[in-house]
């Protein structure tokens, strides 16, 4: 296992491509993290048409490092514009802004930076540890076992769902059904393919993602531009004294940053928990045991160390059910299963049978994107309110430039444009009116994985349902999906009662 | 126009509905060829979440009715003056797929990323001419020159 490590930081660290592409991967995310109504998500969506043309090791590193970047480049707006790039920053927004706004912004942001590279760490170890020997186990599953594995995959999408969970469970079946366009994986008789031999080979999931995540987002905010809602808070010049992280104040925040990497460890390796609540599950226990409670809010370090820890930790601990089962944690988790597919490698325990180096590649990828991160961000951190106060009217017409051409580049077709200017109008219209279209992207994507183990088992028990009840493991699993969906209904319900509760204050 | 939350649910549910028995009677079996004899038909999965999607239409639908008096609902606004920047730059897109084959790349970006950036408000000739012209350059240099992909 060391030794495959070893090779694995070898192979990135000593080919100066995969480290460009790793350290391309990280600026991009930060920037796009960065920059309020853009995020890692759209960031990943516009860098996978170029993974095509490289190699597994440079896509999957480049993601990765893209996904860190985005996540902490999300921090960055928080703490600057008070404005969170990422829902999953929000907590960080509230003490990030307010030591911004005494001058401290260097402080906060070297706190976020060395809390969110240790929590990611931390899970990436955990992820290295614990992910193979889970692998090992699940090559005993058979296709009833990885069904009823598929069935608690797809519970993400009532947590992906938003507030209504009709809405994404809508948006979900949509996705299965577009995952089913194309031949069918069993007899090959075209399936929804209207005539069109183009879509015999069915949807691309980047055209797909593209229009429907990111064109769509642009949309959205593009209507937000006209009503003139985008503004950016000046944060006042720093001192040099506070621009400092001293010893003694990452002590004090230690506890709180063990106890948020563990938690998000924790929320990272379940399905459809996701970073957000990590962050703020590890910024209210913080403020429980914190000696200092009322900072909480009012620009405590220790809110930002907490928060920032337990929604990087997220990051590592979601490759684990990735990796290990095939499982994807969140909307990129399942981006990533797309990513894995398009350079032919199915993400689950046989991957650590067929392609082990590349394995141990992302583990040194992740742990390097963190390095990368922290030297960028300790770099050019001064400069970040520029860049996350660029003009919309700029930034906008030139990603919509790049969706297109990115897209245009996949096959050099005009076509593959159409199908992405479809989803991106399927995807405004869900936007406007609350349906997630990440629900309808988790949905595609476990499609194939979902309806080719699915008909497996019936072919094998020859019809009979029995098959998804009839080992230890399966009932586990139901078991496992069943708590999964009260612990998601439960966490919408307490949403709800929180702003119900804010509405009547 | 603002329509509100119940509403939208409850005349979404409907409009999905609908469109699902279209899935289910029309386009399910005239898109979809049988297999005979088999244990699961390529038909069974999608007229499966065709059912699913007709239920949860409903349930959708029978959410707005019974909310429909509840207050502090979230109302979404259709106007076609907030709208407007949406469908110009979903008319700049579709004239780009369509021109961009028989003028080329460069001259239909360039064009296309001036309209936008104008549309959206840059008045500043400098920014709107030296992003609307070195943007689409650099993005040639990168898929031409770097990934070896063609461009119209």
């Amino acid at each position: 296992m060391f030794l495959l490590l070893l090779q694995g930081f070898g192979d990135i660290v000593l080919n100066i491509h995969n480290l460009i592409f790793l350290i391309g991967g990280v600026a991009l995310g930060l920037i796009m993290g960065a920059i309020p109504g853009l995020t890692s998500t759209m960031a990943i969506a516009l860098i996978i048409p170029l993974t095509f043309y490289i190699t597994p090791v440079q896509s999957l590193v480049m993601l990765l490092g893209a996904y860190n970047g985005g996540i902490f480049g999300g921090s960055l707006s928080a703490i600057l514009l008070a404005t969170p790039g990422t829902p999953a920053s929000a907590a960080t927004a509230a003490d990030g802004f307010k030591l911004a706004l005494q001058g401290k912004a260097g402080k906060a942001i070297k706190m976020a930076i060395t809390s969110s590279i240790f929590g990611c760490l931390f899970s990436s170890i955990v992820l290295i540890i614990i992910a193979e020997p889970i692998a090992r186990y699940a090559l005993k599953f058979g296709p009833g076992e990885y069904t009823v594995l598929m069935i608690f995959s797809l519970t993400i999408i009532a947590s992906a769902a938003g507030k209504s969970v009709i809405k994404g469970l809508i948006g979900g079946i949509l996705g299965l059904l577009f995952g089913m366009v194309g031949l069918d994986p069993i007899y090959s008789v075209p399936r929804f393919t209207f005539g069109i031999p183009y879509l015999g080979s069915g949807l691309s999931l980047v055209v797909m993602l593209i229009g429907s995540l990111a064109v769509s987002e642009i949309f959205r905010q593009i209507e937000s531009v006209s009503m003139g809602r985008v503004s950016a808070h000046l944060p006042p010049p720093t001192c040099r004294e506070d621009d400092r992280l001293s010893f003694s104040e990452m002590k004090q925040s230690f506890k709180s940053m063990m106890r948020s990497a563990l938690i998000g460890c924790g929320i990272g390796s379940l399905p459809g928990l996701g970073p957000t609540l990590a962050a703020y599950i590890g910024y209210d226990m913080a403020k429980r045991n914190s000696k200092n409670p009322d900072l909480f809010g009012e620009g405590s370090l220790e809110g930002i160390a907490a928060a920032e820890t337990a929604n990087n930790a997220v990051c590592g601990a979601n490759l684990i059910p990735l990796l290990a089962l095939g499982v994807p944690g969140d909307t990129v988790a399942a981006i990533l299963i797309g990513a894995f597919m398009i350079q032919g490698l199915t993400p689950g325990p046989l991957i650590f049978r067929e392609a082990p180096e590349l394995v141990y590649s992302i583990y040194a990828g992740l742990i390097l994107s963190n390095i990368v991160l922290f030297i960028i961000v300790m770099l050019t951190h001064k400069g970040f309110s520029r860049i996350a106060r660029l003009e919309t009217t700029i930034i906008y017409p030139v990603v919509l430039m790049f969706c297109i051409v990115g897209v245009y580049a996949l096959n050099q077709s005009i076509f593959d444009i159409w199908i992405m200017m479809m989803f991106a109008i399927i995807g405004y219209i869900m936007v406007k009116f609350d349906f997630s279209p990440a629900t309808m992207m988790i949905g595609f994507i476990l499609s194939p994985i979902f309806e080719l183990n699915l008909r497996q088992a019936l072919l094998i028990s020859n019809n009979q349902l029995s098959i998804f009840f009839s080992t230890p493991i399966t009932w586990v699993f139901w078991l496992i999906t069943l708590y999964s969906v009260y612990n998601i209904l439960n966490r919408k319900r307490k949403e709800r009662q929180r702003e119900k509760q804010q509405a009547i204050l | 126009m603002e329509i509100k939350e119940s509403s939208v649910e409850k005349y979404g549910g409907i409009v999905i509905g609908l469109l699902t028995l279209l899935l289910y009677f029309w386009v399910i079996p005239s898109q979809i060829g049988h297999v005979k004899k088999v244990p699961v038909e390529p038909q069974t999965l999608p007229k499966i979440l065709a059912i699913i999607m007709f239920v949860l239409s409903i349930a959708l639908s029978v959410t707005g009715h019974l909310n429909r008096h509840k207050a502090n609902q979230k109302v979404y606004k259709v106007a076609l003056s907030e709208m407007k920047l949406v469908f110009f730059s979903l008319g700049v897109l579709i004239v780009y797929t369509v021109v961009v084959s028989h003028i080329g790349y460069m001259i239909t970006t360039v064009a296309s990323l001036a309209a936008l950036m104008y549309a959206f408000g840059q008045r500043n000739r400098i920014k709107l001419i030296g992003v609307s012209v070195l943007v689409p350059l650099g993005i040639m240099i990168f898929f031409t020159k770097l990934m070896q992909i063609h461009l119209p």
